[in-house]
């Protein structure tokens, strides 16, 4: 409820501030302006008066940067010149001190804000006040009523009413005399003193000029003068200080309020301090941070969104560019391919039967070996050539991996036991059956086996186990190299191993390129393993190649299980 | 009896090749024919036990032939092997379908192999 009443106290001194100060206004709205004759003809003998305004004294009077005059006293400056028809000259100045001495040597005419005081009344004469501010106590600390003051460090502007008003009364406070009323509040406000007392016109108007948003006003503050600003007029024009008294007075409730209205309005219930303000803030603030949050959050969705769609692209970019890649390579070879296999058919041929037609001495036999074979290589590059380049189809039927493996390895035997191979195989029976294309993995095995047979030379070891493993170690997720399978998902899991010297190029990144390998010219295609991922990956499946940690050469490939579909 | 074996092939060098490594054998009376379009008059006065046929020819490809052959009724009883440049496990099985279990071979073939499929495919 406290905030209620503060917002009424508010809301009720401007009214009283300016408007309520002149008795019985209400009654006599309107004075009509009689000038007499002499005093007519004073102002067509004075066509120049000159007005010195305090520079820096708002929301009284001031000059703004550009020179231009402003504020409640240059409103009635303007109301009284519209009513006496003339235009009084502007002097301006730095500081009030210089208006103060300009006025003492008569350098100007008449002052449109002006406190009376003994001392000023030796040069000047003093119109009714037409402005009036109530005093206030003003705290950062929270005081609530002057009683709490008592002892404390009150700051004032020096020569200011309030400066007389607290020196000349019983209060028991330790005044701190400042230069201007902005540097009283500013010390209040960081806590430099404890209060300071004011108008509260300067008051209100500087706190939001400045945005000193920690002052309030002391309610119960007990200072019962008012800061009353008249028209000073230098005391050799006597018929001016009538002159002015009568405009002033002619002046109508409706133009003093709207003045209050236009200058003070804006400080009505003190916004900074009005509930309503704060919930209102607060709430805004709430929702701001919402939105920020909301926006960050979609942003970064979209971000993802938009980066998932990229890599799907660029994915995208890279089969079509492979696959266009494989159409060329596949008419390149089907090309070379039937160029090459027709004549290499004949010199097989003809090797054929020069080797029954010829006599059977070793050189002979020698020769057609050595045609028999080049034929061979060529028809090998040819096969593989054209075995890449295919855009594979699987023929995919239910079947045994630990099948295709005995079957590949039975063809190889021939090769295995010339050199000497041990062969050992660790085969689980618990394997589902996969939907395979028999004869293209057995491709891949014969493929395998063969690099590790040659890469073995002789009295080596190939081993090759299956076995149904759950992806749960970093080290077995790594070796699906494609990242086709999730941690902790169950594939089917292959082993080829072979205890030669492994992979002496450090390069694997290379090893499935096509035409890349590092047999001897003649020993190899460098097609072998990257046909054989291009079926793997046919069927869904992985394959890595690298060298195993107690030596030679470990091909992992993984199968997804049928999921029962 | 010898068997004869129409051997047809665009490629006139490898034909022969097929021809005297046959022929060597005292078992086959060969008779060449290198123009695909050709093949099925040749087939008709020849009247061969087997055709050795090329898939890939310029003007007539090989299973066309064969299809017409198998249209008449007199040259239907003949049999066939294949012989083709561009292998692949596609072409043999589409092959096949038309052909109806006889061989296909890959070039180049060794005549060892040659010799073995035509007695096998003869001796069915």
């Amino acid at each position: 409820m406290r905030h209620v009443i503060n917002l009424k106290i508010c809301l009720l001194l401007p009214v009283l501030l300016v408007a309520g100060y002149l008795p019985g206004l209400a009654s006599a709205q309107v004075v009509p302006l009689e000038l007499t004759e002499a005093e007519q003809r004073w102002l067509e003998a004075h066509p120049i008066i000159r007005a010195a305004p305090d520079p820096d004294f708002a929301p009284f009077e001031w000059f703004t940067l550009d020179g231009a005059y402003k504020g409640i006293a240059a409103d009635y400056l303007r109301l009284v010149e519209q009513r006496l028809g003339i235009k009084f000259e502007l002097v301006h100045t730095k500081e009030w001190s210089q208006v103060m001495d300009m006025a003492r040597a008569r350098q100007v005419d008449i002052l449109p804000a002006v406190a009376r005081s003994t001392q000023r009344e030796q040069y000047l004469l003093f119109t009714t006040p037409h402005i009036s501010a109530k005093g206030v106590i003003v705290t950062g600390k929270g005081y609530e009523n002057i009683q709490e003051l008592k002892g404390k460090k009150i700051a004032v502007v020096t020569d200011y009413v309030w400066d007389d008003l607290i020196t000349h009364s019983n209060f028991e406070v330790r005044l701190y005399r400042v230069e201007r009323n902005l540097d009283g509040l500013e010390l209040a406000a960081l806590g430099g003193v404890d209060a300071m007392v004011s108008d509260i016109a300067s008051v209100t108007y500087l706190i939001r000029q400045h945005g000193l948003s920690n002052l309030r006003i002391v309610k119960d503050n007990g200072v019962d003068r008012n800061l009353e600003l008249s028209f000073g007029i230098r005391n050799d024009w006597p018929e001016l200080q009538t002159i002015l008294e009568k405009a002033v007075a002619s002046l109508t409730f409706e133009e003093r309020e709207a003045i209050r209205a236009k200058w003070l309005t804006l400080e009505v219930g003190g916004f900074w301090r009005n509930p309503v303000f704060w919930y209102s803030a607060m709430g805004a603030t709430v929702v701001l941070l919402l939105l920020l949050a909301g926006t960050m959050i979609w942003n970064r969705t979209l971000q993802q969104r938009v980066e998932l769609r990229t890599q799907e692209l660029q994915n995208a970019n890279i089969k079509l560019m492979q696959a266009e890649k494989m159409e060329s390579i596949g008419r390149l070879a089907a090309g070379v391919a039937h160029e090459v296999k027709n004549p290499l058919a004949i010199i097989q041929m003809g090797a054929d039967f020069l080797s029954q037609e010829l006599p059977k001495d070793e050189t002979t036999g020698e020769v057609i070996k050595d045609i028999d074979d080049a034929v061979q290589r060529a028809d090998t590059v040819i096969r593989g050539l054209l075995d890449f380049s295919r855009d594979k189809k699987l023929e995919r039927t239910a079947g045994s991996i630990n099948e295709v493996i005995k079957s590949s390895l039975h063809l190889v035997g021939h090769e295995v036991r010339q050199r000497q191979i041990d062969v050992k195989t660790q085969l689980a029976d618990n394997l589902p059956e996969l939907e395979l294309d028999a004869s293209k993995l057995q491709q891949v095995f014969i493929n395998l086996f063969m690099n590790a047979a040659h890469a073995m030379e002789r009295e080596g070891l190939l081993q090759v186990i299956t076995q149904l493993k759950t992806l749960n170690d970093e080290a077995d997720l790594s070796r699906d190299n494609e990242n086709r399978f999730k941690q902790g998902e169950t594939v089917l899991w292959v082993e080829v191993r072979d205890n030669g010297p492994g992979i002496i190029n450090k390069d694997t990144s290379k090893i499935f390129d096509p035409f890349y390998t590092t047999k001897p010219v003649g020993e190899g295609t460098g097609l072998g393993l990257s046909v054989s991922r291009n079926i793997i990956n046919l069927h869904q499946g992985s394959i890595d190649i690298r060298n195993h940690q107690e030596g030679g050469a470990s091909v992992v490939m993984m199968f997804q299980l049928n999921r029962g579909e | 009896m010898k068997k004869r074996i129409l051997v047809v092939d665009d490629e006139p060098a490898l034909t022969r090749m097929v021809k005297l490594n046959l022929e060597r054998t005292g078992n086959y009376e060969v008779l060449t024919e290198n123009q695909g379009s050709k093949a099925i008059q040749a087939a008709r006065e020849f009247k061969p036990d087997l055709i050795f046929l090329d898939v890939m020819m310029p003007d007539m490809t090989g299973d066309e032939i064969s299809a017409q052959l198998k249209e008449d009724e007199e040259l239907s009883r003949i049999k066939f092997i294949f012989m083709t440049a561009i292998v692949t496990k596609d072409e043999t099985e589409s092959m096949g379908s038309k052909i109806g279990g006889n061989e296909f071979l890959a070039k180049p073939v060794k005549t060892d192999e040659l010799l073995a499929t035509i007695e096998r495919v003869l001796g069915e």
